[in-house]
């Protein structure tokens, strides 16, 4: 009986034993410093550039010159078709096999670099950047650092208007642009329940948001949206707010997304919009004389935001934009950090962003670019630049809870629906405050 | 008392012509509340005029520049100065997600039909100890949300290197690995036939593979239609995994992926034709499916009614 | 409440009144039947899992004590005994499988499954410029999702092994004891011929069930481990580590403390809430109507019967997500359907159907029932077809209208059949994933403060979808996964183990 004890361990032992023996042997972690290429023709370096697919030939002959401009190295570079928006979705699915260069929408900043797919740009170079890009730089920031290189800086809103009906005056002041229009029977196109342009007056008024992140996490929220405004009794969230339920109440302003823009342009309808460089092409075409029929004259132009007073204090305010921009980011997991961030530098300089803006009429983001006359032709972009630089806010990476809070809020103020203006105001600000507590 | 039951009659004939006439009514009302969207489509694909959305029905223009420009992987552009002209569509290549998707269909269309008739099989006709906690296992499987194992089996296929350029083999790999859980009409079909003629075949000194393949077999055309039919619908829809594997490469798109970045508000706003083209892509991808439904629809019946449906 | 009926009674109400009778009951019942479940059934399951582990162990004792040198080596070489006694296939089999083994585990397995308890330990170091300019490289750090992932991959593997030895000491021992009692050992060739016959299922299942280890369970196992462990915003791979935490998650899910001000369990509770009266209004409504509409085109006196199948079969045909998206694209506040109907002066301002609160779950049921009637027609019309005509004419021979035929027979009839269908279309639509996204995306999102990002017509499943995409809390989300599961598996098992299409398996035959 024993015998058979014995043996029976001897046979666990045995078995047992070569199982542990292979742990020890074999480590399956792929850890440590990646190895980058050596840039010879037969180890060339390998980079891949994320772009979206309008700008796919546009990023492939700039990554042509890149490589003329580096005669020393061999490179190999690959593309892949991410829009910029979509950017931060597919980084997060799989942040070691993004591409190592890639352009994003300026928002997204936070939540790159919180799953590392950020890495910090070198000091000299953010500084160059800072006082090359102006603005856009913000957008670029992640824990008081610069880390992406911005490229586009015309994302935001301005005013189109039809000078056939609205005078360059009348387009100074929001009530002069609605009785002008009232006046021709056409309508003032601005998507007040739309959250990103719902607070734009607050904001001219001087308020200010900030979001603080820890990683990817939101962990805190600031703003003076609640701050006593000019009359002392007001906020000036109330001050928007009251403006946002008085637009509802006028008939002259129209709401709706860009399909509403194209139906009405195509009928020429409306006489002003508010709205940004996407659907310049769009209004050009709406405002041209002979369209719809011969008796409509010639009407293209744009100006800055107008002035908008508000029925608390009969004051006149400016009107703020949200200011946002595309950046180009190296992967922190690139095998090629170096490389990558030569190539992002190079994308993102003054000459790429003249070519872009030639190829695929992207505003730049670079002070230096926007001032040339090239650019400055074009009056979309053109006055986009200016009211960036005249009176913005930066649209910089905020969670899904602004977005939701502040289009419930529009709604809520447009609907009809609020009897204590304070109280609702408030609440906003105190649900933002809640969502990232 | 003859006059009596001829008006009865009558009445009773009106009666039934009014119901009629009311159910032929309900009928057209449905045939149009259903094909409505459908009709949307196509006139939509078919309408020439620039811009996504319109407020009236009927196009103004007609044409099939859509479907051209489509294949061309062209699309309307508007320029800087507000006139239009046509450019290519960048990557966008739709033959390209049609081939894929059409191969990943055929593929995942054999294997697994032979999966899930073979499973099926097994647990109707087949005896044994693990079956009753096999077919309560794969019921419960089926019911955890799928949302996370799409990240394991990326992981997963990525170790193999099924990504990216191999995209196809692996969302193949995907499809047909878990379809024997898929089995329950198909055995509701085998459980209908007699036991009688396994029998009679099992004296006739036949052994149960060639039970399987000369007595079963035969008899489930209508079963193997069925699942045949409903194993080439499924790759056609499937957006989120795609779209995980193949990381930013259209040209290993499969059409879902690609129409839904079809419909992006981005991509309308790029291009005027835009939505059109969208929906010429749906009409092409939905008219050969619809064509092999029609054809093979009563199997579908049969299938769907387990096997109750019997001549 | 439903007083007990005696026999006579019952067969004496009509199918409406039975339908209710049954209805009633199936509910009174319900929970005498779950409390069967636990103390029974679960019981008795456990009760045969030990029996098997007990016996499992038996064979391993015995083959070690009273096995012969040959059956004890073969603990160690799989397939010796085998392999030594001439069943040279078996032993071969059993021994590649072994070799196979060793190598996984040596060039990967025994690595991934070394840092399983911790999920990794090396942090990562992120690259960055020093203070004098130069770049500081950064290091890649452990991954502890692909740990996690693998390590589980590998523990199945491990399993797989342990099984492949037992097996393979069960079997070496069985053939020293045929030795012994001079029985004939199967050759290879009527191993064969085993699996055509005796052995088929193994033929049939072998390559189906590996898959549905490898792609479904995997994954679900992977799933509900998650669950157990800190994966969330703060700890996104492989930026950072995760570890795990127990039940933390499950203790966060229900006293509220977790999220950050997201109230999980109201938002669970009311989810669940509409997830079920969903479910069951999509099922029931697609059937009632597809029921009717069948039996409009059925009836006697309609013509062009193979028109308007048609009609309807062409709608399946396209596939879903296309339908979904247009339907999407054209109830929206400035789609198609409003746009005409205020042209046509019909309205003056859109009618919100996917962004009122009320209105977004009416037309979600009521698009689902476009999508979805088709099918059930179809089905129903199938079954109408075929029943038999004798029935009708019995009927009318006794004298019953055309109604009275319709609940005596049609109803209960159609319903027979399709009751497996039914309850397999309602735990489907409370896992309805497609159908809420694509349309309405979750619905207009939920006014009331704390509500982690819900809408008014989100599932639990497209909400789950949204915590891991949006706010990925990837830990709690497994948690209601699992939560979820839990609840539509034990009520399908329930339902199904005990609906006549089981139990009368056999009389089908």
């Amino acid at each position: 009986m024993r015998k058979r004890y014995i043996s029976l361990i001897v046979c666990g032992a045995l078995a047992a034993s070569s199982l542990a023996g292979f742990a020890a042997c074999g480590d399956g972690n792929k850890n440590g410093k990646p190895k980058p290429d050596a840039g010879t023709a037969d180890d060339p370096i390998v980079l891949t550039v994320w772009a979206s697919n309008d700008q796919q030939e546009s990023v492939k002959q700039m990554c042509e010159a890149f490589k003329a401009a580096n005669p020393d190295k061999v490179y190999d570079i690959k593309f892949g078709v991410v829009g910029e928006s979509d950017a931060k979705s597919k980084m997060e699915e799989n942040v070691q096999a993004g591409a190592d260069v890639y352009g994003y929408a300026g928002d997204q900043t936070a939540a790159l670099y919180g799953i590392g797919a950020l890495s910090e740009v070198e000091p000299a170079v953010a500084e160059e950047l800072r006082t090359r890009t102006g603005a856009t730089y913000q957008l670029t920031l992640a824990n008081g650092k610069c880390y992406s290189y911005p490229y586009a800086g015309d994302n935001g809103f301005f005013m189109y208007y039809d000078s056939s009906v609205v005078s360059a005056e009348e387009a100074k002041t929001l009530d002069g642009v609605i009785a002008a229009c009232k006046k021709a029977g056409r309508k003032v196109h601005f998507d007040y329940t739309n959250s990103w342009y719902a607070l734009g007056f607050a904001y001219g008024m001087g308020a200010t948001y900030s979001y603080e992140w820890s990683g990817s996490k939101p962990t805190g929220f600031t703003t003076t949206l609640g701050d006593k405004g000019p009359d002392g009794v007001h906020s000036y969230l109330e001050y928007n707010g009251q403006m946002l339920k008085e637009l509802a109440a006028e008939p002259t302003i129209q709401k709706g997304d860009d399909s509403v823009i194209g139906s009405s342009l195509n009928t020429r309808t409306v006489g002003a919009i508010i709205t940004g460089t996407w659907n310049a092409g769009k209004v050009k075409a709406g405002f041209k004389a002979g369209w719809p029929s011969a008796t409509y004259k010639d009407g293209y132009a744009a100006t800055t935001l107008p002035k908008w007073k508000s029925s608390l204090d009969n004051k006149y305010y400016d009107w703020a934009t949200m200011a946002g921009g595309k950046c180009y980011g190296v992967n922190s997991y690139s095998k090629n950090l170096a490389e990558a961030h030569k190539l992002a530098q190079f994308l993102s300089s003054d000459e790429m962003q003249l070519k872009r803006f030639q190829d695929n009429n992207i505003g730049p983001a670079s002070a230096t670019v926007a001032a040339m006359d090239e650019v400055q032709s074009n009056l979309a972009i053109a006055t986009m630049l200016k009211q960036k630089e005249a009176c913005s806010v930066t649209d910089g990476s905020k969670p899904q809870s602004y977005w939701d809070e502040a289009g419930s809020f529009a709604t809520d103020m447009t609907g009809g629906t609020v009897t204590d203006l304070a109280d609702r105001a408030a609440k906003m600000i105190k649900a933002m405050k809640d969502a990232v507590a | 008392m003859a006059t009596k039951t001829k008006k009865k009659y009558r009445s009773k004939k009106a009666v039934e012509r009014g119901t009629n006439i009311a159910i032929y009514i309900i009928l057209v009302i449905i045939s149009v509340v259903w094909l409505f969207p459908y009709l949307f489509l196509i006139l939509q694909s078919l309408r020439g005029e620039p811009g996504a959305t319109t407020n009236y029905f009927f196009p103004k223009q007609w044409t099939f520049g859509n479907y051209i420009r489509l294949f061309q992987n062209k699309g309307i552009k508007m320029a800087n100065d507000g006139s239009t002209f046509v450019a290519t569509t960048g990557q966008y290549n739709f033959l390209r997600w049609y081939g894929n998707t059409l191969l990943i269909a055929i593929v995942v269309t054999v294997v697994q039909t032979v999966i899930v008739v073979a499973t099926s099989y097994a647990l109707s006709r087949l005896r044994f100890r693990m079956r009753k906690p096999l077919m309560n296992l794969m019921l419960i499987l089926g019911m955890f949300p799928g949302i996370m194992s799409m990240t394991a089996l990326y992981f997963l296929l990525e170790l193999i290197g099924l990504t990216q350029k191999m995209s196809i083999l692996g969302l193949i790999l995907v499809y047909v690995g878990s379809s024997c859980m898929g089995y329950y009409v198909c055995k509701g079909f085998f459980d209908t036939i007699p036991r009688s003629l396994d029998e009679a075949a099992r004296i006739d000194g036949a052994n149960r593979q060639t039970v399987f393949f000369k007595v079963i077999l035969p008899l489930s055309k209508p079963i193997i239609i069925y699942t045949i039919l409903t194993a080439f619908l499924g790759p056609w829809g499937d957006y989120m995994f795609a779209s995980l594997l193949t990381m930013g490469q259209p040209d290993y798109w499969n059409v879902a992926v690609g129409l839904r970045d079809m419909i992006q508000r981005e991509s309308l706003a790029n291009w005027q034709d835009g939505f059109q083209r969208f929906c010429a892509a749906a009409v092409i991808v939905s008219l050969p499916i619809t064509i092999l439904f029609f054809i093979l629809q009563r199997y579908y019946v049969e299938g769907v009614t387990g096997g109750s449906v019997k001549g | 409440m439903a007083k007990a009926v005696t026999e006579l009674e019952y067969l004496g109400m009509s199918g409406w009144q039975k339908f209710c009778y049954r209805f009633v009951t199936f509910f009174q019942r319900l929970p005498a039947v779950i409390l069967n479940f636990f103390r029974v059934t679960i019981p008795g399951l456990g009760r045969r899992i030990w029996n098997a582990i007990k016996s499992v162990f038996r064979t391993i004792w015995n083959a070690a004590a009273h096995g012969d040198w040959k059956t004890r080596f073969s603990f160690v070489i799989f397939g010796f005994s085998q392999f030594a006694n001439k069943q040279i296939m078996r032993g071969l089999l059993f021994f590649v499988f072994e070799f196979l083994f060793i190598i996984y585990m040596s060039l990967f397995g025994a690595g991934q499954l070394r840092y399983f308890s911790t999920l990794g330990e090396v942090e990562r170091t992120k690259p960055g410029w020093g203070p004098n300019g130069e770049m500081i490289e950064g290091a890649v750090g452990d991954h502890s999702l692909l740990i996690l992932l693998y390590g589980l991959l590998t523990i199945l593997f491990i399993l797989a092994f342990i099984y492949a030895w037992y097996a393979s000491v069960k079997s070496a021992y069985a053939v020293q004891q045929y030795k012994e009692a001079n029985q004939h050992l199967s050759t290879a060739k009527e191993d064969i011929k085993r699996l055509a016959d005796a052995q088929y299922h193994k033929t049939l299942l072998t390559g189906p069930l590996i898959g549905l280890t490898i792609f479904t369970i995997l994954p679900i196992l992977f799933m509900i481990f998650i669950a157990f462990t800190n994966y969330d915003i703060d700890h996104l791979a492989p930026e950072y580590l995760f570890t795990w935490s127990g039940f933390n998650n499950f203790k966060a899910l229900f006293d509220g403390s977790y999220g950050k001000g997201v109230e999980f369990g109201r938002v669970f509770g009311q989810l669940l809430l509409w997830t079920v009266i969903w479910a069951f209004f999509a099922t029931f409504s697609n059937y009632i109507v597809g029921m009717i509409v069948a039996l409009m085109i059925n009836k006697k006196g309609i013509r062009l019967k193979k028109l308007w199948r048609t009609v309807l079969i062409m709608t399946i045909a396209v596939p879903q997500f296309v339908s979904l998206l247009l339907m999407s694209n054209m109830l929206g506040d400035e789609g198609v359907i409003n746009k005409l109907l205020q042209t046509w002066g019909i309205i003056g301002s859109p009618i919100k159907f996917l962004s009122d609160k009320y209105l977004v779950k009416v037309t979600v049921i009521v698009v689902n029932m476009w999508i979805g009637i088709p099918y059930t027609m179809l089905m129903v019309s199938g079954i109408l077809m075929n029943i038999p005509a004798d029935l009708y004419e019995s009927a009318r021979i006794d004298g019953a209208g055309p109604v009275k035929m319709y609940f005596k027979i049609t109803l209960p009839y159609v319903f027979h059949v399709t009751t497996p269908y039914l309850i397999s279309t309602f735990v489907g639509n409370l896992n309805n994933f497609g159908v809420i996204y694509l349309l309405s995306g979750g619905g207009p999102t939920m006014s009331r403060a704390r509500s982690g990002g819900a809408g008014e017509s989100d599932l639990l499943i497209t909400w789950l979808y949204k915590l891991i995409t949006d706010k990925k809390t990837y830990g709690v989300a497994s948690v209601i996964s699992i939560l979820m599961f839990l609840l539509t598996s034990i009520l399908s098992l329930i339902v199904y183990n005990r609906s006549k299409a089981v139990k009368n398996e056999e009389d089908f035959m």
